[in-house]
Formats: structure tokens, C-alpha cells, sequence
């Protein structure tokens, strides 16, 4: 097919406008910060082959079930300061029986699940504050200090500006803290 | 290789499969990508997120890619698949929004009025007429390396590109002085 004149003309100007376009989209631009076909381990990271990144997810998954498994054990523990699933229980069954009279009952179920030791306060009123289930008589803590489960190893060096430690700075010296499975 | 006005060619030799080899070729073609579907489609917003969709669906696809062919035609026909698709989905929106507002016309769309005008009936043209004169004329590709990319003979290019380049000329007409048929967006005084 024979171009004349008219169409190479007509051509030349829809080469020139329609890359004035796409320079001044160019320009305005908004890029995505991260592709989408990135996987969100971010851009950094560098997959070996495809076939790990099925593996990887499997693993991920893998991985969420054992931390969802192990923070519901340190919350368990946490609450009741055994990992025993019976403790756990019995101490869900105190919990719940002491807040069925409050006015608000998901609320005091909340508080004292977060707050041991007011519900130790409340359960186990005479009995020794500093006994926990499962430790030896002369292992304590501070209750109402130790619950943040930190699994920070030297408690007496916790940067007091950082905040660091997740309270376990105001621990009771020389005592180790409860070990979180999955931590 | 950014602002390259050439297509990528496979002198950089990469390899199926290969992460990396991946972000170099998003690095290398995404602008001239983002160029073709901006020219398609109507908003720079669906022409970024197709083109996110585009570079996804390559990625899933990239162990099978096969080295011999050029890896920027073969993103441009999977652009081109997914613009393709979207007009369709945007024509299909505005015909529900037409039946739902029962007759008046939608009002203009603001972004529109800085597009030139040429751009507009671009976008205007059957699709594959569209693709077609974009990866001609705005990339530079030939009428074999545009067929190869789209997977259609060359003959089919050419004959898309002579009615694309017909129905245009008709519709704009071409008896305007050269000089003034430069575009010029209207914001370009502020935008500057």
C-alpha cells in the first residue's frame, strides 16, 4: 500500500502528539511504590525460583499456625502462669464465673485476663500473693509487673528511655521469666 | 535503559523464571508500558493499576516465557489483552450508569479537557486499531515486529493501521497548518 505525501504528514503528526502525551503522562505520574507482582516480603528480597514462593507460602502458613498457636498458649499462660491446658481451663471457668454478676461482664472478662493480678486479687483472696501455679515456693514475682511476657534476657539492663523489655525491667531481679512457646 | 526511545531489545538476555532478571525488565519497559496504556485507556490511574495487573501476569507467566521471543512485545501484547479488557469493562460501566440515569448525558469528565484531541480518538478507535497505531507510532515498532507481538500476520497490521490512519485523518482532518497542530495542554501554562 502506497503512502502519499498527505499520509506521511498525518503520520509525522500522530508520532509527535501522541509521544507529547506520553511524556506528559510520564510526568504526572504517580508510581506504585512497591510492583504488584512483588511478593510483600519486600523489594529487596530475592525468591531463588518460582517453586519456593509456593513453598515459602506453605511454610508462612505453617508459621501463622504455630505463632496463632503459640500466642494463644502465652496469653494462656500469661493468664494463668501454666501451660497446662487443665490450669488453663479451670482458670477460664474462675474468670468467667467471677464476671457473670458484673454489670459488664465482657469488659471484667477483658480486665482480668489482661490484668492477672487483680483476678488472683479477686480469686484467690488469703491465699499467697506471690504463689503461681506450677513454680516452686521460692520462685516469685512481682505480680501486676510481670505480665508483659518479655522474652528480654538481662532484666536488669532494660533501657528505662527505650521502654524496651515490655516491663519485664520491673521485674523481680534473678528470676527468669515464664517461657512463651514460639517467642 | 529508561526514556530508551527503542524497544528493549534481547540483547540483555534474560532468563525465564528469574526474579531478578524480572525487576530488571519492569525497570527497563515500565514507562514505555505505562506510555502505551495511558494512550488507551482514558485515566492515568486504571493505565497505572492495568499496568500493575500486566507486570502480575507476566510474573505468574515468566518461567514459561520463552527467551527467543522479545520480552517487551510479549508484555505489550499481554498490555494490550489487559487494556483491551478494561475498555470493555469501562464501556459496560458506562452503558449500566447511562440505563441507570435514564437519558441525560453523563457531564464531561474534567481530565479529559486537558487530553488533545487526537488522543481522544485514538482512544476512540476499535481496540486492536488502537494497540496497533500506538505500538507503531508512538514506540516505533514495524509492522512485523507489531504482528509478532500481537500474534496476528503482518498483512492484518497493515490493514488495521491503513483504517486507523483513515478514520482518523477523517475525523480530525488534516487541513490545519503544521505548526498549529502541535499539542499544547491547556494547563501547560501551570503546569510548567
Amino acid at each position: 500500500m502506497k503512502l502519499t505525501e498527505r499520509d506521511r504528514t498525518f503520520e509525522r503528526r500522530l508520532e509527535r502528539e501522541l509521544r507529547l502525551h506520553a511524556a506528559f503522562s510520564q510526568q504526572y505520574r504517580v508510581r506504585t511504590a512497591r510492583p504488584r507482582y512483588r511478593p510483600a516480603a519486600g523489594r529487596g528480597m530475592k525468591a531463588p525460583a518460582m517453586k519456593w514462593g509456593m513453598m515459602g507460602k506453605a511454610a508462612a502458613g505453617l508459621i501463622a499456625v504455630a505463632l496463632a498457636l503459640g500466642g494463644g498458649a502465652a496469653a494462656a499462660m500469661s493468664t494463668t502462669g501454666s501451660a497446662n491446658p487443665i490450669d488453663v481451663g479451670q482458670r477460664m471457668v474462675q474468670v468467667v464465673e467471677g464476671c457473670r454478676d458484673s454489670a459488664q461482664a465482657t469488659k471484667c472478662v477483658g480486665d482480668t485476663t489482661s490484668h492477672p493480678q487483680n483476678g488472683e486479687a479477686q480469686q484467690h483472696q488469703g491465699a499467697n500473693p506471690h504463689a503461681r501455679p506450677g513454680s516452686s515456693p521460692d520462685q516469685h514475682r512481682d505480680h501486676g509487673q510481670g505480665s508483659g511476657g518479655s522474652s528480654a534476657g538481662d532484666h536488669g539492663q532494660v533501657d528505662p528511655e527505650n521502654g524496651n523489655g515490655n516491663g519485664a525491667g520491673q521485674e523481680d531481679h534473678g528470676h527468669k521469666p515464664p517461657h512463651i512457646p514460639g517467642s | 535503559m529508561e526514556g530508551d526511545p527503542q524497544p528493549v531489545r534481547e540483547a540483555l538476555g534474560y532468563r525465564p523464571g528469574s526474579v531478578e532478571d524480572f525487576d530488571r525488565l519492569y525497570e527497563a519497559t515500565n514507562d514505555r508500558l505505562f506510555a502505551t496504556l495511558t494512550t488507551l485507556l482514558r485515566d492515568r490511574v486504571a493505565a497505572e493499576d492495568c499496568l500493575q495487573e500486566v507486570y502480575l501476569r507476566a510474573f505468574r507467566a515468566w518461567p514459561r516465557w520463552r527467551a527467543d521471543a522479545p520480552a517487551e512485545a510479549w508484555l505489550h501484547r499481554i498490555a494490550i489483552n489487559v487494556a483491551v479488557s478494561h475498555r470493555r469493562r469501562e464501556r459496560l460501566r458506562e452503558v449500566g450508569e447511562l440505563i441507570r440515569r435514564l437519558g441525560p448525558p453523563a457531564s464531561p469528565d474534567p481530565r479529559e479537557s486537558i487530553v488533545p484531541e487526537l488522543v481522544r480518538e485514538v482512544r476512540a478507535l476499535p481496540s486492536k486499531q488502537a494497540a496497533a497505531l500506538v505500538l507503531r507510532h508512538l514506540h516505533g515498532y514495524t509492522n512485523r515486529e507489531i504482528a509478532h507481538a500481537l500474534g496476528v500476520p503482518e498483512r492484518t497490521i497493515a490493514s488495521r493501521l491503513a483504517a486507523a490512519r483513515r478514520r482518523l485523518q477523517a475525523r480530525l482532518g488534516d487541513q490545519r497548518g503544521e505548526e498549529s497542530r502541535s499539542w499544547q495542554p491547556r494547563r501547560a501554562s501551570s503546569d510548567k
